[in-house]
């Protein structure tokens, strides 16, 4: 039972992976705003950050330089969202320190979810 | 005594032949111009074999340089050609050490000395001094203090040789009534220059002279058809000839690299104007060698993009008698096909997404046997909002392309506006309400019954209606519908909303600015609503527009609609598409 | 209005010293001994004039306008305001 913070403003997209990973068991908070996921991650702790890259405030890739500057957070796992799956734009989120790099129209909810559940190993 | 006889009679005999022979003698001596003629005759006709030999010599040498001339001067127009062919041949005619040139130009002089037998520098310099002189009373000013600037070439002088200038002439040229310089031949030789021997040359620098003039006058003509023709291209147009000179040098051309404050610009104004764009030296230097058009796609001058084009030009003999360069505008083409690209990209981000969502639902409901029936309807309405979502974007994304290909339909029928206004109204009362706005509607009671779609224009008003009440957060939105003249009716949209800056009004009603916009909030829209709603007004023959005091300051967004639109009762727009 | 031989001696003088140095000293001097009743010597200075001076002025003006006609005409118009009781040769 993993605690995840979602942080996509597709709300469609966000409600089905919620969906999903709760079924799998796990507490997930959403965001649509990047400011806000920021503000949460520093006020609560959560085993996974899943981050889309494309937001309207400030980018996913901001948010997870920030986690690995800040010290208390730094660790934690991170999963970037995309739908841009060229080489560069997977490199720079892997060469910010990302855990791992779905592409929204290639991974499905669910196959998702079994690959953050092997992420996060012996968590349940 | 017989003796003595003898004697004196011999003696007498002979002084008697003496006296005769010297008389004959004399008489022909004095006398005899025969003989004298006859002498006179002989070296005469040595004389005059010379002569001439001279005369011929220099009719070859007058005809081998007219047609040097006519040859060799063609487009290039240069002075120092001309003095080439006249002194080339000369050794034929003359003899001589040095055959010099001297020219005025605007602030110093160019001298240029051939050494055909060498001499010392004092030569030289003598030679110099006398062309000065000269130069000086024909222009009428002291040149001799001038800035010379000296050229030597031929044999190589030897400074140890002893010699002085012992004869010389000059051969003044003017050419169009101007004085350009003098030619000088001298020789350490004395005496060897005289009237007879040099007029020839006299008559051919005045030749060579008229026919520069000529062929000047010939060249300026054809200059100016050429620049007739090329002056209303829209694509820049430059021509040079063989020594880089501008022959051609059209006003695209120069708006193109702005060099409009030049009254004579070179090819130094040209390249400088390209440094850093593109290397002309080498690129003119590349379609010469080759012999064959050299291009260049993409110089980006002054923000605008370019397409260069370089060709050698021969004349009728294949020769090189310059090159033509040609500058077209290909921005708005590249602007467009960037547009398009980055339009498609818009587009299938756009669809990606709702379907990516409606993909991960079904495997979800397939594959999870976890869940509930509530979250599987929730899901399944999730999957049934995005593919209306979608299904709405197709739709739009259609109308635009049938808007732009001027083929979008209308079915315009008689009626009062006022009603549908009154719907869409209705429809979207609740959500002003919700969001504390106050939406009122005015008609002014003379408003006529006009012809029009009444499903496209409940359209427009839907996009318009929702788009007042998504960007004002407070205040009112005041609907007005009245006619005009009688000529049609006008609706008014006013908001005290967000308002627009002039760039953003400007880009209001284009597809490539407006895709992709309006993904906030709950509703999902396509950015095409505006665009859409245009290309509908526009069918019905009537005009929208945008307007804004500025950001924070409210907008308005009006349009008319003509009391009776197209022709025909159902359909078209005839084809056409009008764009305001 | 009496322009007296002395007059037409300086001009002609004058004349023949400039067409030499333009010319150059041979060919400046040649031409003006192509008039025969004009005394010239090695130097350019005339020294006899033997016949009507204004008739000579015309005939030597024509020879050097053959050879070369810009800078005659302009040598001669400039000399010829010096002397303005003189009349422009006539061709």
């Amino acid at each position: 039972m993993a605690k995840i913070l979602l942080v996509e403003d597709d709300t469609s997209l966000s409600q089905l992976y919620k969906t999903a990973l709760e079924v799998d068991s796990n507490e997930v908070i959403v965001s649509a705003d990047g400011q806000d996921g920021i503000t949460k991650l520093t006020s609560e702790k959560y085993d996974l950050a899943i981050l889309d890259i494309v937001l309207p405030n400030i980018s996913g890739l901001d948010i997870l330089k920030k986690i690995r500057e800040t010290e208390s957070i730094k660790s934690m796992k991170v999963i970037m969202l995309t739908n841009y799956g060229q080489q560069e734009n997977v490199k720079e989120a892997f060469d910010a320190g990302a855990d791992d790099v779905f592409l929204k129209y290639r991974v499905t909810p669910t196959e998702a979810t079994e690959k953050i559940r092997v992420l996060l190993g012996g968590l349940s | 005594m017989l003796v003595a006889a003898f004697f004196t009679t011999i003696c007498l005999l002979t002084a008697l032949l003496l006296y005769l022979s010297y008389t004959l003698f004399y008489e022909h001596h004095a006398k005899n111009s025969h003989i004298k003629d006859l002498y006179e005759d002989i070296s005469n006709r040595d004389q005059s074999q010379q002569n001439r030999e001279l005369q011929l010599k220099q009719k070859a040498y007058h005809a081998e340089v007219l047609k040097e001339l006519s040859e060799r001067i063609g487009y290039s127009l240069d002075v120092s050609k001309i003095i080439e062919v006249i002194t080339e041949s000369l050794k034929e005619i003359l003899e001589y050490s040095t055959a010099s040139y001297m020219i005025k130009e605007n602030n110093h002089i160019i001298f240029h000395s051939y050494v055909a037998k060498s001499v010392n520098h004092n030569f030289i310099k003598d030679t110099q001094l006398k062309m000065l002189s000269a130069l000086s009373i024909m222009l009428n000013t002291d040149i001799s203090t001038a800035y010379i600037e000296e050229a030597i070439s031929g044999t190589i002088l030897d400074n140890a040789a002893d010699n002085q200038v012992g004869s010389y002439f000059n051969l003044p040229l003017v050419i169009e009534d101007k004085i350009l310089g003098i030619i000088t031949i001298a020789s350490p030789s004395l005496n060897i220059y005289n009237l007879e021997r040099a007029k020839i040359l006299y008559i051919i620098t005045q030749e060579a002279a008229r026919h520069y003039e000529k062929l000047k006058l010939i060249l300026e003509e054809e200059r100016r058809k050429l620049n007739a023709m090329v002056a209303s291209m829209e694509d820049g147009v430059i021509m040079l000839d063989r020594s880089l000179r501008i022959i051609v040098f059209n006003p695209s051309a120069v708006k193109i690299l702005q060099l409009t404050n030049l009254a004579e610009p070179t090819i130094k104004d040209i390249t400088n104007s390209l440094q850093g764009i593109v290397d002309l030296r080498t690129k003119l230097d590349e379609a010469i060698r080759n012999e064959h058009v050299t291009e260049q796609e993409d110089i980006i001058i002054h923000n605008r993009a370019y397409h260069l084009l370089i060709t050698p030009v021969k004349d009728s003999r294949n020769e090189l008698t310059g090159t033509a360069i040609l500058l077209r505008d290909v921005t708005a083409e590249k602007e467009l096909i960037q547009m398009r690209d980055e339009f498609t990209a818009k587009v299938v981000h756009e669809l990606r997404a709702p379907l990516t969502t409606i993909r991960g639902t079904t495997d979800m409901i397939v594959n999870e046997s976890k869940l509930t029936e509530e979250v599987k309807k929730k899901l399944l309405l999730t999957m049934k909002e995005d593919s209306e979502h979608m299904l709405k974007l197709v739709g739009e994304i259609l109308d635009v392309a049938k808007i732009e290909a001027g083929k979008f339909q209308i079915e315009p029928t008689l009626g009062k506006i006022q009603d549908t206004v009154d719907k869409v109204v209705g429809k979207f009362s609740a959500q002003a309400t919700q969001k504390g706005i106050s939406m009122t509607a005015q008609y002014d009671p003379a408003t006529p019954e006009i012809k029009f779609d009444v499903i496209r224009i409940e359209q427009v008003l839907n996009n318009l209606i929702s788009n007042a009440i998504k960007y004002t957060d407070k205040g009112t939105i005041t609907i007005f519908v009245h006619p005009e003249a009688d000529k049609g009716v006008i609706i008014e949209i006013i908001d005290t909303g967000a308002g627009l800056n002039e760039e953003e009004v400007k880009g209001l009603f284009s597809k490539f600015k407006q895709f992709g916009k309006g993904k906030t909030g709950k509703v999902k829209g396509t950015g095409l609503g505006l665009v859409i709603a245009k290309g509908i007004i526009e069918s019905h023959l009537g005009k929208i527009e945008a307007s804004s005091k500025g950001p924070g300051r409210g907008s308005t967004f009006k349009f008319w609609l003509p009391l009776r639109g197209p022709q025909d009762m159902k359909g078209g727009n005839n084809g056409k598409n009008i764009t305001s | 209005m009496t322009i007296n031989q002395e007059t037409y001696q300086h001009l002609l003088t004058k004349l023949v010293q400039e067409q030499m140095i333009i010319l150059g000293p041979s060919i400046g001097l040649d031409i003006a001994r192509q008039i025969k009743n004009l005394r010239v010597d090695e130097n350019g200075n005339v020294l006899k004039i033997l016949s009507d001076p204004q008739q000579i002025l015309n005939d030597i003006n024509k020879l050097y306008i053959e050879i070369s006609p810009h800078t005659t005409r302009n040598t001669l118009l400039t000399l010829l305001t010096k002397y303005p009781d003189i009349q422009k040769p006539v061709l």
